[in-house]
């Protein structure tokens, strides 16, 4: 047996794992070429590797068996949780969105009232300020009226006597 | 001629294998596209393969199907953000192989280490494995010894790295090749063969090593109590 070489015995590593890989394929025993075949007749550390191979094998063999088929329900499973996790995404964005629409409606809402308020208070006050108008063209129009048109104030307690003797006999006379 | 028509066929089979590849880019777009039925169909069709990537990795048939679903699941969602680049399969792999992490991760799977070797009946079980041919044992008591057999192994396996443990077991038990493996896990085809080889080494040194621990503390028992 030859000693162990670490960069020649690297190569023939890969030649063996490509045997074993070939071997599984084909479900049989680990066939060598002829320059492996050789080198792991003089190479411990190699004829060891292949020990190794075929031991390994059989340990995983023995102690696991291949993943056996899924269920005939497991698709159906599968797109159930798909289509009950898309439902919850949908609610989980309608939550997130409902408070701000009902917030939207209240503001539209309280919207809607301010402007009518504000239409109210504008005829309201619209009115109010025609009829201020009015009044303050009746004063203008009585402020235009001169002093002397007007009745003049009694001065004494003769002028009011005066004027009520005079109103008697201008009624009197209306009434002929 | 043996020449010419291996060379024909051959070309079939690549023809074959392109059209294959291109329905399936067909399914995917439709599935992009919100074709429910298009998903089923590609669910159909890697369910299989999902579960032995699973089950390589978790090596528990009781939570395989759990994490299968939810990789199926999760991929149905990414689907939009899958850009075809490269195969379906690969992406879908990857998907699986990340949940499997994910989920021990999640699970807080503890490394077993067993500081005792083990005993003479589990030496015996083991000892015994290369005799019984495989998937044989069916009866109640076998199916027992089966579990025994499978927990031994697993020890075995708790001794290396998580990674390469994964990669043997779907080598040698799922039949993945390697160039499988290195796709499923995103590493190069001779990095793969590289660390399978060193990972049987050591599966075999560890094994031999308790080997060793229990003949020797059988012989030890045998000098105390001749």
């Amino acid at each position: 047996m030859t000693k162990h070489n670490e960069n020649s015995c690297e190569n023939y590593e890969l030649q063996l794992e490509d045997a074993a890989e070939l071997s599984a394929e084909r479900g049989e025993q680990i066939a060598l070429s002829a320059d492996l075949s050789q080198h792991v007749s003089n190479c411990a550390h190699c004829s060891e590797a292949l020990e190794a191979i075929s031991l390994s094998r059989s340990l995983l063999h023995a102690g696991f068996e291949p993943t056996s088929a899924p269920s005939p329900f497991f698709a159906k499973r599968v797109m159930a949780v798909i289509r009950a996790e898309e439902q919850r995404q949908a609610s989980r964005g309608s939550i997130f969105w409902n408070p701000l629409e009902h917030l939207a409606a209240r503001l539209a809402m309280a919207a809607g009232v301010v402007v009518m308020a504000l239409t109210v208070y504008a005829y309201a006050s619209s009115v109010s300020s025609s009829a201020v108008d009015s009044s303050s063209i009746n004063a203008a129009a009585y402020e235009l009226v001169p002093h002397q048109q007007l009745d003049p104030q009694p001065q004494s307690k003769d002028e009011v006597l005066m004027s009520l003797v005079e109103r008697s006999n201008v009624e009197r006379t209306n009434a002929r | 001629m043996l020449n010419v028509s291996g060379k024909v066929e051959k070309g079939r089979r690549t023809e074959a294998v392109e059209n294959a590849a291109a329905q399936e880019r067909q399914l995917v777009r439709r599935a992009q596209a919100g074709d429910v039925p298009a998903y089923e169909a590609l669910l159909a069709k890697h369910q299989q393969r999902v579960f032995s990537v699973v089950g390589g990795i978790l090596r528990r048939r009781e939570d395989v199907e759990d994490v299968a679903q939810q990789v199926f699941v999760k991929a149905y969602f990414s689907l939009k953000r899958f850009d075809l680049r490269s195969a379906f399969s690969t992406w879908l792999y990857k998907i699986a192989v990340n949940e499997c992490w994910d989920y021990l991760r999640k699970k807080k799977v503890r490394k077993l280490v067993y500081e005792a070797d083990m005993s003479d009946e589990q030496n015996r079980q083991v000892l015994s494995i290369n005799e019984q041919p495989f998937g044989a044992l069916r009866s109640p008591e076998d199916a027992a010894r089966r579990v025994e057999q499978q927990q031994l192994v697993e020890r075995l396996l708790s001794e290396l790295d998580e990674e390469d443990a994964a990669m043997l077991v779907m080598k040698e038990v799922e039949g993945f090749s390697v160039e499988e493996i290195g796709e499923s896990l995103g590493i190069n085809v001779n990095t793969v063969k590289v660390r399978l080889f060193r990972a049987r080494g050591k599966l075999v040194e560890v094994y031999r090593r308790r080997m060793k621990g229990s003949t020797a503390a059988k012989a030890k028992k045998a000098d105390g109590n001749p």
